[in-house]
């Protein structure tokens, strides 16, 4: 029995120390949230069954505020699931395989190496933690506490507050007939409640004095200047700027693939236009093109995405013509033209798989570097717009209590940093994994 | 070398007149109307319209167009709504502060990034090496904005050392030559850092990384073979052959920060070019916009042209694109 | 070895450098005469020349060099303005007050020697009221008396008797008479030799003879302005400050810096907040309250904009969500200002009931109380019109629209945009769905000329004279300010009257059954009165701060004394 103990113990402690910590983080997550976990996941579940079953009212469960929450669930459901293959597979073996137990932490293929890697290790978890923002912050990021009370609380401070009854009714009348949909309801009911939010006073209100509404509110990063916690902002923020910079770079890399694989292939006249075109936008600055696109349209998730989008494709795309230029010049490619290939199919099956890494490469430094542009541009006040938080509105609005509550723009700054650093190191070692090999 | 040149002028001069025309309609057709700006909405609607007839806003917008490209070509950009002076007076008064902010901006990072990089490269694989690396590789990253929302806060608020805006101090005008000097040198410390210190984080990967390039060629084994001495190497060989790409980097930055570093220059109340551009386009104060994007356009057309061709100078196979 | 060496040395020389610029900041550095007043704005002036001078600073400068023919002061006690002579100085009503005969000051002239007239008062006013000059004074000069085609015949209405007698001659009398004669005067010897039309580029700005207490002695765009005591002036004196400086420092927190650093002495439009914190922790500065001229009201869009827009302004309609009194109560009712006054303005606000400020203690309607802060009251009152959540979906509705809006915040403000949040959230509890949507200030007057808003976020800084017509009145193409769109008979008889009154006195009724109106109908929310702030540093002896501006009467700044002024680098 000792011994299984001690050779487990010294399996785990084999593992790289990056996915033993992340793993022990995210146990210890679910423990504290456990009821806002369960709950989304069987109202994903129970969602799926009625779907499937084709019951009762499927509108009436599809409710926008619970999207976020099946997203979360079903994230947390697969870490839960990858964290259990690696483990389990572990602590069942284990016993046996000691020599192997090392081996079992470093595959040997590349691959399970690349994944290895600290750095991208840390890259995927934000990405799910920001994915699994509802359930990771323990507070809704755009509720206000009593401003008397709540506004700019240091970090790790506290406040006892008396619930105030929500003056929102309770939703809908009980379905009585079916056990599944009336489950579901509940399960939402609860969930969409947690969105609501409350008027907290500190003291004691006249008849509503239940002390079972009691409750110490913690704030682990302080509270900003409207009372709300900056822990759950940054959560929420880091998802927003990982959602934004995912899409743009999606849409800069099609822009880019499109101008860069035209002008590489075509030569001539076509691609020095093309190329004109690309210098064009480098010069012109954005700030110019950001400034009249939304005073033309509006503030809006989609403007911002699409402008991220339209003023970064413009390094990739010469790379790409580049390297498309080069490749045009090799024999199996002028073979596959011989052959009687059109271009496209060329692109398809021979350009593409080679170019991959450049552009796998491409996008994940452009990652980066969108995220600190929606960061700039949040900054000056023409991003994602308050409310909503967002990293650099955060630090931009953190701008006047930069002296007096310097955590409500240090911990958004430091998490961006930190984002882009990872986006930039796992771009790097993308960059020399594929040059190594080639 | 000469057709080169040409070819570069030519495709330099589209480039301009393309990313002008594009600016004058996006400028035109935003929303948002100059005369409001400074005008109260409740004057009388005649001397509104007046003003536009003194603007020329009433004409037609191609019209307008041909009418100030007639008028940039004797070398007149107009009068700017704003500030009701020549818009080349207005931006003559303005360039040199941006000037000043971005050489010694581009000096700081080159002689940081330099230093750094030599110094990674010689001890390589060392710790020292990985250190600056990874160093260089978080400097880079972080945002100009926090980066000098960081330095304000240590150097300007904290503890006073530096002063956290503008230019000059007060009655600068009646200082000697030397302590006039003295005194834009103080200000200048905190902004240039605030461009440089990122900067400097990627010059200094990119310089390693070229250097180590350099390095692996043949001809340097020969030099060492041939007992050349340590810094002959590095100051004959290594730099000229490394320089090339830092350079037209450098290049691309520098025609950039001459068009004024946005965001610097609003943090730290610097009276420049970016400062300039962004009143120009919330005030919509045409033709200031477009003077300074002309102006803009044509030091980032002349930068990117100069890097070409010093890297072409350097390197001849870049030539015969 | 010897590189090693070599490039440590240049190491070091270069960190030498670096530490030998990090010096501590010595005020007694600069070549500033010791007693001199430094004051940090904001953003440069627009314009030097009165006629086109659109910014506050800017006013007020100009009121520093062209005085007009007679100085104003706000009495607290009576809350109008008292006229004493400036360039007048004396002048009597005549011909049922229609007309007043100014007697001008014969001793004073320009700082180029020049003896101030009657010709230049006629001028001026000629400038004012030229349509190709295109001042933005023009209103100010409507109610003169206008020649039988109807437009403005300033050579009529502005009668010079003799170079120290002249003639204003009024429509009808009004209380602003005197408000209106007293503009800033201009040189005319200077002004009749430059064509009208390009006044407006023109460069001669910079260099006009000064008949007040200051002239502009040098001025560096987007940096700073210098003034200079004008020795030759009587009006009423050379200033006693040999120098007056503003600052252009454009980030509100690097003004707060150098406040504390003692390189500004005087800050307005202060924050409360570090108002406060200043009073606690620095004992040289003091804090200045400038009165209540200022508030901040929510504007619902009383119409139906895409009607209006479809329509030219033809066809009204109420608005689908605001267009009924109830439900705009039942959004005050809604909204805790209570909890924003006491949050963000502390001591220096108060919560606003409607357009006419405490100032004016003869008009303002004491009896009435803000609305309370009543949740529970608004969902009553939005479910008797007909809201309710009929699909579950938490945001009220009504035959199919749910109540669904944006509200339209012009950018720049802090105090604004939090105050969005702070109403956003608000709302949200009685299931009321707003978005906030920040707005470049052109773009936004824009929008709000054109209706194109449901709500927006503006406020107004109030003239010393009650001016409700181009705010409150019901012709919505004369009345351009007004942003609700509100129109009321009641209201427009009110309007109407007011410009008939002889003494404001006599209005006193009026004006309080107008605040009720308001009050009942809440056109607009109104959220607060904001008492601004201004941070003078104790070493500015003096001062007059309060609703007639910052610099108002700045002849009579001075410096305590010269050892108090040594030890103002020492900080």
């Amino acid at each position: 029995m000792n011994k299984r103990f001690l050779s487990v113990w010294r399996v785990i402690g084999g593992q790289r120390p990056a996915s033993v910590v992340l793993a022990v983080v995210f146990i210890l997550f679910s423990l504290w949230r456990w009821k806002v976990i369960l709950m989304s996941c069987v109202s994903l579940l129970l969602v799926l069954l009625v779907f499937v079953g084709g019951g009762t009212n499927i509108s009436q469960c599809l409710r926008p505020g619970l999207f976020e929450y099946w997203l979360a669930a079903f994230v947390w459901m697969l870490m839960a699931f990858l964290f259990g293959k690696r483990y389990a597979k572990i602590l069942l073996g284990s016993g046996n395989n000691m020599s192997g137990g090392s081996g079992c932490s470093e595959p040997a293929n590349e691959e399970g190496a690349r994944f290895g890697h600290p750095a991208v290790l840390v890259l995927l978890s934000y990405v799910f933690v920001a994915m699994m923002a509802p359930l990771l912050a323990p507070h809704d990021p755009t509720a206000q506490g009593d401003l008397r009370t709540t506004r700019l609380l240091k970090p790790l401070e506290s406040r006892v507050t008396i619930g105030k009854t929500p003056l929102i009714e309770k939703d809908g009348p009980e379905m009585t007939s079916a056990f599944v949909p009336r489950m579901l309801e509940h399960v939402n009911g609860y969930l969409l409640q947690l969105k609501n939010p409350y008027a907290h006073h500190d003291a004691p209100m006249p008849g509503a004095l239940n002390e079972h509404d009691r409750r110490v509110e913690v704030f682990f990063l302080g509270t900003d200047d409207l009372g709300r916690d900056v822990f759950s902002r940054v959560i929420y923020g880091l998802r927003i700027s990982v959602l934004i910079g995912t899409l743009s770079v999606a849409c800069s890399i099609l822009i880019a693939s499109l101008v860069g694989f035209v002008a590489g292939i075509q030569g001539g006249w076509i691609d020095h236009v093309l190329m004109r075109i690309t210098d064009l936008f480098i010069a012109v600055p954005s700030l110019f093109l950001v400034i009249s696109l939304v005073a033309f349209f509006g503030n809006s998730t989609t403007l911002l995405v699409l402008v991220l989008g339209t003023t970064g494709w413009m390094g990739v795309a010469r790379i790409i013509r580049g390297e498309v230029a080069i490749l045009n010049e090799r024999e199996f490619i002028s073979a596959s033209r011989l052959l009687g290939r059109s271009s496209l199919q060329i692109v398809r099956d021979h350009m593409i798989p080679n170019l991959m890494p450049a552009i796998v490469v491409a996008m994940v430094l452009q990652l980066g570097n969108v995220i600190l542009a929606e960061a700039a541009l949040s900054f000056l006040g023409l991003g994602i717009q308050p409310p909503t938080p967002s990293l650099g509105n955060m630090i931009g609005e953190s701008l006047p209590y930069l002296r007096s509550a310097w955590w409500v723009g240090i911990f958004p700054g430091i998490i961006l940093s930190a984002l882009v650093v990872q986006a930039n190191l796992v771009g790097e070692r993308l960059q020399n994994t594929g040059r190594n090999r080639a | 070398m000469i057709a080169f040149i040409q070819r570069r002028i030519f495709s330099a001069s589209l480039l301009l007149g393309g990313m002008l025309t594009l600016i004058f309609f996006a400028a035109h057709l935003t929303p948002g109307d100059p005369v409001n700006v400074f005008l109260s909405p409740n004057v009388p609607q005649n001397v509104a319209n007046e003003l536009r007839h003194q603007f020329g806003l009433d004409q037609n917008i191609v019209l307008q167009f041909g009418q100030w490209v007639r008028n940039a070509l004797t070398g007149n950009l107009g009068i700017s709504f704003a500030y009701r002076r020549p818009v080349l007076e207005v931006i003559a008064a303005v360039l040199p502060n941006t000037a000043v902010l971005a050489i010694t901006a581009i000096v700081f990072e080159l002689v940081l990034g330099l230093f750094f990089a030599a110094v990674a490269v010689r001890r390589h694989n060392s710790i020292v090496d990985t250190m600056i690396r990874n160093a260089a590789l978080v400097v880079s990253t972080q945002p100009t904005f926090w980066v000098g929302l960081l330095l304000l806060a240590m150097f300007s608020f904290a503890f006073g050392l530096l002063p956290s805006s503008q230019m000059h101090s007060l009655g600068a005008e009646s200082f000697s030559f030397g302590a006039n000097l003295f005194d834009v040198g103080k200000h200048l410390v905190l902004p240039a850092c605030t461009i440089a210190i990122p900067g400097s984080g990627a010059i200094c990967l990119y310089f390693r990384q070229s250097l180590l390039k350099v390095r692996r060629e043949e001809y340097m084994t020969y030099a060492h073979s041939v007992g050349l001495s340590n810094w002959a190497l590095f100051v004959y060989y290594e730099l000229p052959n490394a320089l090339p790409p830092v350079i037209s980097i450098l290049g691309l930055e520098i025609g950039t920060l001459l068009s004024g570093a946005i965001v610097t220059e609003t943090l730290f109340a610097w009276p420049g070019m970016g400062r300039l551009t962004v009143l120009a386009l919330s005030a919509r104060d045409y033709p200031l916009i477009m003077g300074c994007t002309l102006v803009s356009g044509v030091f980032v057309v002349v930068a990117n042209m100069i890097a070409d061709l010093l890297y072409g100078t350097v390197d001849p196979r870049v030539r015969m694109t | 070895m010897k590189i090693e060496v070599l490039r440590r040395m240049a190491l070091y020389f270069s960190l030498a450098i670096l530490v030998a610029s990090c010096s501590r900041q010595d005020g007694g550095q600069t070549a500033l005469p010791g007693r001199s007043v430094v004051v940090g704005i904001e953003g440069d002036v627009d314009s030097f020349n009165p006629l086109f001078a659109q910014d506050v600073t800017a006013g007020e400068i100009n009121d520093l060099f062209f005085p007009g023919l007679m100085c104003a002061r706000f009495d607290q006690k009576t809350g109008s303005l008292e006229y004493s002579p400036s360039l007048a100085k004396s002048w009597e009503f005549e011909n049922g007050n229609k007309d007043v005969r100014f007697h001008l000051r014969t001793d004073v002239s320009w700082s180029d020697g020049v003896p101030v007239t009657a010709k230049d008062v006629r001028l001026t006013y000629e400038l004012y009221g030229d349509t190709t000059v295109a001042s933005v004074r023009q209103p100010s000069v409507g109610e003169l008396r206008r020649s039988s085609s109807g437009s403005i015949d300033i050579g009529q209405a502005v009668e010079v008797l003799n170079d120290s007698t002249l003639f204003f001659h009024f429509d009808h009398p009004y209380p602003g008479q005197l408000f209106d004669a007293g503009l800033p005067i201009l040189p005319a010897h200077v002004f009749e030799k430059f064509p009208r039309s390009s006044l407006r580029e023109s460069s001669m700005t910079r260099h006009l003879p000064a008949s007040g207490s200051f002239y502009l002695k040098t001025w560096k765009p987007l940096e700073e302005i210098v003034l200079g005591s004008n020795s030759a002036s009587r009006l009423p004196r050379p200033a006693k400050l040999p120098q007056l400086v503003f600052r252009v420092i454009p980030d509100y927190h690097s003004r707060l810096a150098q406040l504390r650093t003692g390189e500004i002495d005087v800050l307005p439009y202060i924050n409360a907040e570090d108002a406060m914190e200043i009073m606690k922790s620095v004992s040289e500065i003091m804090i200045v309250p400038m009165g209540e001229r200022f508030y901040d009201a929510i504007n619902w869009n009383n119409i139906d904009p895409s009607e209006y827009a479809s329509s030219q302004g033809k066809h009204i309609l109420p608005h689908p969500l605001f267009g009924s009194s109830n439900v705009r109560r039942a959004l005050t009712l809604a909204i805790n200002r209570k909890e924003i006054v006491e949050s963000y303005l502390h001591s220096y606000g108060r919560e606003c009931v409607g357009p006419i400020s405490p100032i004016f203690q003869w008009a303002f309607n004491d009896t009435l109380t803000p609305h309370p802060f009543d949740p529970e009251g608004a969902m009553k009152l939005l479910a008797m019109e007909g809201w309710s959540d009929t699909d579950n979906d938490g945001i009220l509705d009504k035959a199919g629209r749910e109540f669904a809006f944006t509200l339209m915040v012009p950018a720049g403000n802090q105090l604004r945009s939090t105050i969005a949040a702070v109403v956003q959230h608000q709302l949200r509890t009685i299931k009321i769905d707003m978005k906030i949507e920040q707005v470049e200030r052109s773009v936004f007057w824009d929008k709000v000329i054109q209706k194109k808003f449901d709500a927006c976020i503006a406020g107004f800084s109030i003239p010393l004279q009650i001016q409700m017509d181009e705010l409150w009145g019901g012709d919505l193409e004369r009345s351009l300010m007004n942003i609700p769109s509100f129109r009321n008979k009641r209201v427009d008889e009110i309007l109407h009257g007011a410009k008939r009154i002889l003494r404001n006195s006599d209005y006193a009724g009026t004006w309080k059954e107008f605040q009720v109106i308001l009050h009942k109908e809440q056109p607009c929310t109104f959220l607060y009165w904001l008492n601004d702030l201004v941070a003078v540093n104790k070493r500015v002896k003096g001062a007059h701060v309060g609703l007639l501006g910052v610099t108002h009467r700045a002849e009579e700044w001075y410096v305590a004394d010269a050892a108090a002024s040594a030890s103002n680098g020492a900080r």
